[in-house]
């Protein structure tokens, strides 16, 4: 608990910087500040928000998204580094934490869906996998992350359990391609194939193999969350 | 895996051994790293999976009975290593040798080498049938992979936060000696010097402290903390650093060898894990500390990182590191060579995630004539691939690139 004092002063600087600042500038600042990954400005301006009783759908289109678009350029242009890209994930799952129980409870807020993530059987890797989950969540959707080594048929289950919209594999090994064509194919014969969005990625994937097998080619975490909001008709 | 017959595979081999060559291949790579021009260009492997050492020479010479608590034996023909994941023992150490070098002779490469830590008996904490924690307090399993074969994984990391740290600390860091580990080590490095040290370079490879203190700390905690709390990475830095300079020592001072290896991955295909600017500041100094301490005892260091590193390769050579593996091709190497072609030794390159997996043995030959022609002119280039042998590799394109380097890398090379 901090002392009353120090708590009154605080409360000082901030309607101070409310009064100075009108409420698009707070959104531009929070955009900002997200964006150059600075976790205490962010935290905030993104305070000063919630305190003006922003409604979170407007906070996340005006502020948050347009943040971690100048992070996902910043990325492209190799001016941020993986390290960058997991800040940012992180401090948008802090504030995804805070909006999404409020945008459940309001029923006009958008219904994103549940992403189902795995690494495929048999192999272990999850540094890519995790990284496109903190994105995800992030972005709004919820996850379930069914970790590493996951059989095609327990990818199904899921997808099935709670009705996903999408399905993310990874796979770090050029062995194991053939296991996500398994997991393509049983949703095939499973007449699940139209049903869900299938997005692969990982190190040995390519455009050519994701389109061979009759899946989405996420080239790297950030532009897999693009492309499954894209897909949703969530982005342009 | 491949469809090439044994026979097919030592018509191969007897055709290969026919060239005339004036350097011996210690001789050869000695060159290399000095960046002078050998005869030919040297080819090298920092690992090669038991699938293809067994696709090789045909079978595996096993561990007999049972390791101390482990089942090297019975591990043999299923893993990808035989001695990860076990507790080893001098005996298994020597029948990996061996094994390794009945490989590296029958590809004919230059160098044998071999990674010191998966020989050492560290200690390991079983937490359940399949997974341990290790020495430096990272979770590994063992399981099998979707092609049959046994493979141990980094599980993650158990130094969370500052509290785990202090309870890690409580019993103090630990140390090489007393977890047995030097004897070991001494003892195989020795014995693979008298198997093969007259004619090959002894490439023993560790780790710098980097790899440890990542996998201690798991990647989300390490990298998110190289913003928030550094000093707490700082100091597992200098501690893992600490103990695997002691280990390298050892060796050298133990060993006499020329050169030492080391494996610690710091990027992936994109770039360095973290920005340039906190690896300059959190990170080179531990490893410069460590370089710089073991050139004074007038040796080679020789580095490996998967990935993209151009953004922080300065730090690197800043550090004053001679060799620089595997250079995948997510960067030029022409670039790389023009550089740091008059610093850097660049061994590697050949890509094994798509044309040594998916290509044609021609695909090989002209991805390594590519290589040659940028990276060999003025010598400093030892040939290879651009991770390891691993067991999706095709037999025939493995043949196919050190034969193209036989073929197309004499000098004088055009």
């Amino acid at each position: 608990m901090l002392p009353y004092r120090i708590k009154a002063k605080y409360k000082k600087l901030r309607d101070r910087e409310k009064k100075e600042l009108n409420l698009d500038e707070i959104k531009k600042k929070l955009m900002e500040s997200l964006g150059d990954l600075n976790e205490e400005e962010a935290q905030k301006y993104f305070n000063l928000l919630l305190e003006e009783k922003v409604p979170p759908l407007e906070i996340i289109n005006t502020a948050l998204k347009p943040g971690m678009d100048i992070v996902g350029s910043r990325y492209e242009t190799g001016e941020y580094f993986l390290s960058d890209l997991m800040l940012a994930g992180h401090i948008m799952k802090g504030f995804m934490n805070i909006l999404t129980p409020m945008l459940k409870s309001d029923a006009s807020g958008p219904k994103l869906g549940t992403v189902v993530i795995g690494t495929v059987r048999g192999d272990m890797h999850d540094i890519g996998k995790n990284l496109f989950g903190t994105l995800l969540i992030g972005a709004g959707f919820d996850v379930l992350d069914l970790g590493t080594d996951v059989a095609p048929e327990k990818f199904l289950d899921k997808v099935k359990e709670v009705n996903a919209v999408a399905l993310g594999m990874s796979t770090l090994l050029s062995t194991h391609l053939f296991e996500m064509k398994n997991t393509v194919d049983l949703f095939k014969r499973e007449g699940y194939y139209d049903k869900v969005m299938i997005i692969i990625g990982g190190r040995p994937v390519t455009e050519e193999f994701a389109k061979e097998i009759g899946a989405t080619y996420g080239k790297d975490a950030l532009t897999g969350v693009k492309l499954v909001k894209r897909h949703l008709g969530f982005e342009e | 895996m491949s469809s090439f017959t044994k026979k097919q595979f030592i018509v191969k081999i007897y055709i290969k051994r026919e060239g005339k060559d004036g350097m011996k291949p210690k001789e050869r790579m000695l060159a290399a790293f000095e960046l002078r021009e050998p005869d030919r260009i040297p080819a090298a492997e920092l690992g090669i999976e038991g699938a293809i050492e067994k696709a090789i020479i045909g079978s595996l010479e096993e561990v007999k009975g049972r390791v101390e608590d482990g089942e090297a034996g019975v591990w043999l023909d299923k893993i990808d290593n035989p001695f990860w994941g076990v507790k080893r023992s001098k005996q298994a150490a020597e029948v990996y040798i061996r094994n390794l070098y009945k490989v590296v002779k029958r590809l004919d490469l230059d160098a044998l080498v071999f990674s010191v830590h998966s020989l050492m008996p560290f200690k390991q904490i079983y937490i359940d049938e399949n997974n341990w924690i290790d020495e430096w307090a990272a979770i590994w399993g063992k399981g099998m992979d979707g092609t049959g074969n046994m493979r141990v994984w980094y599980r993650g990391g158990t130094l969370k936060t500052e509290e785990d740290m202090e309870r890690f600390k409580e019993d103090g860091w630990p140390d090489p000696y007393e977890l047995g580990a030097i004897d070991t080590m001494v003892h195989a490095i020795k014995y693979c010097q008298r198997l093969a040290g007259d004619e090959l370079m002894i490439i023993p490879s560790i780790h710098d402290g980097w790899e440890f203190a990542l996998m201690a700390r798991g990647f989300e905690s390490f990298l998110m903390d190289l913003y928030k709390n550094p000093r707490l990475n700082e100091e597992l830095l200098e501690a893992t650093t600490r103990f695997n300079l002691e280990l390298a020592k050892a060796i050298v001072d133990e060993c006499k060898v020329d050169v030492i290896g080391g494996s610690d991955d710091i990027a992936d295909a994109r770039g360095p894990y973290m920005p340039p600017r906190l690896f300059y500041k959190h990170i080179l100094p531990y490893y410069k500390n460590y370089v710089q301490s073991l050139k004074k005892k007038g040796i080679f260091v020789m580095r490996h990182t998967d990935g993209n590193i151009l953004p922080i390769l300065d730090g690197f050579v800043e550090a004053g590191l001679d060799i620089l593996h595997p250079i995948e091709p997510v960067m030029d190497i022409g670039v790389v060579k023009e550089k740091y072609g008059d610093k850097l030794c660049l061994c590697g390159h050949i890509d094994c995630v798509q044309t040594l997996v998916f290509g044609t043995p021609e695909d090989v030959t002209n991805e390594v004539k590519q290589a040659i022609k940028k990276a060999a002119p003025g010598g400093g280039y030892i040939l290879g691939s651009s991770n390891s042998l691993h067991s999706s590799c095709k037999i025939e394109n493995i043949l196919a690139m050190f034969e193209a380097g036989k073929k197309y890398g004499c000098y004088p090379i055009e």
